[in-house]
């Protein structure tokens, strides 16, 4: 398939490399040339200069013959137009957008575009894992910005790698108590049945965890 | 009486108020830097503005673009005047929805599928107007 990737920060630059090594013809787009150096040495595909919304350098990355098209930059409005332009002028099949905010997001899926809110989605997955055990918030840090969450590790996540149940900037696991032991995982260690995990989650974040379990309305 | 939101309250946002207040136009503006919210207001006088983003659904709906007749997105980038426009057109069924076009390399991306039905693109229109000075 042919991928045309609007921004090339860690979610683009990251998309591009799992997309190239799967075989598949990728062009990535981003305003800096520094943003290029994210790309891992293997990577191969098109890089090109230019601001997303820049028609000649959509172009040049093979819009118009392009299978699918994602729009990853850090602006939710520059993710929008290009999604919504790609999707109606160039007649791109498969488009997606991330958007920050989950608001906008809701409303451009009622428009067409399909969205991704990453904090939306993390949260639906941590409560996913987590709505089978309660929860219990330890203390808020700052004014609020970040909430230090227990949680009994559920079965379901047993033997799985920390790192899924993280999400860089959202939620992050501080602490394990495992057979009355008390320590600060690394991203190789492994949940077990039983465990005590302490999550820092963001403010908004736990907000939507609990209105997701139902104890706030 | 109709009204006009305007999202922005830079200096075309504030001239574009300006001129419709003297036209008889009900004039609300959207705008998210509370300093230039504080000048439009001393400025302007009698307008209604919400500090809040174009690109927000729900801050649009707090400016009161349900009540509007018309929408004019004039913030300094473009990218947010075409959502603004979006939105207006699709999501809140604005009537008649004009965008300002900041650079005109982006000029090609404001028509009736982003919800733009007036291009207002100050490059090109202040062009004409100079080339026009010259061979009148």
């Amino acid at each position: 398939m042919n991928v045309v990737i609007v921004g090339c920060g860690r979610v683009g630059s990251a998309l591009a490399g799992r997309l190239h090594l799967d075989g598949h013809t990728v062009s990535i787009i981003d305003s800096r040339p520094e943003a290029f150096a994210r790309l891992g040495s293997n990577f191969t595909g098109t890089r090109i200069v230019g601001m997303g919304l820049d028609r000649s350098a959509l172009l040049a990355a093979g819009i118009e013959s392009a299978d699918s098209l994602a729009a990853v930059t850090g602006a939710d409005a520059v993710n929008a137009v290009v999604a919504r332009v790609a999707a109606r002028r160039f007649r791109v099949p498969r488009v997606v957008a991330r958007m920050y905010d989950p608001q906008a997001a809701e409303v451009y899926r009622r428009l067409g575009v399909h969205t991704i809110s990453p904090v939306a989605w993390a949260v639906g997955r941590l409560a996913e894992a987590l709505v089978l055990v309660d929860f219990t918030t330890i203390t808020s840090l700052g004014a609020g910005q970040v909430d230090l969450i227990e949680s009994a590790v559920p079965a379901l996540l047993n033997n799985r790698p920390i790192k899924e149940i993280e999400s860089p900037g959202e939620i992050r696991v501080a602490a394990v108590t495992r057979g009355g032991r008390t320590f600060v995982p690394d991203p190789g260690t492994h949940l077990a049945t039983g465990d005590v995990v302490a999550l820092a989650v963001t403010g908004g974040g736990a907000e939507r965890l609990e209105t997701l379990l139902g104890r706030r309305s | 009486m109709a009204a006009l939101l305007i999202v922005g309250a830079g200096k075309s946002g504030t001239a574009i108020g300006r001129a419709a207040l003297e036209a008889g136009i009900d004039v609300r503006i959207l705008e998210s830097r509370p300093d230039h919210i504080e000048e439009v207001e001393t400025q302007l006088g009698k307008v209604v503005t919400t500090l809040g983003s174009g690109i927000d659904p729900i801050d649009l709906e707090r400016a009161g673009i349900r009540t509007c007749r018309w929408l004019i997105a004039a913030t300094g980038s473009d990218e947010v005047n075409l959502v603004s426009a979006t939105l207006a057109k699709f999501e809140f069924g604005t009537e008649v929805v004009l965008a300002r076009v900041v650079d005109p390399r982006n000029r090609w991306l404001f028509g009736p599928d982003m919800g733009v039905d007036h291009a207002l693109d100050e490059t090109q229109l202040m062009a004409e107007l100079a080339v026009g000075r010259l061979t009148e």
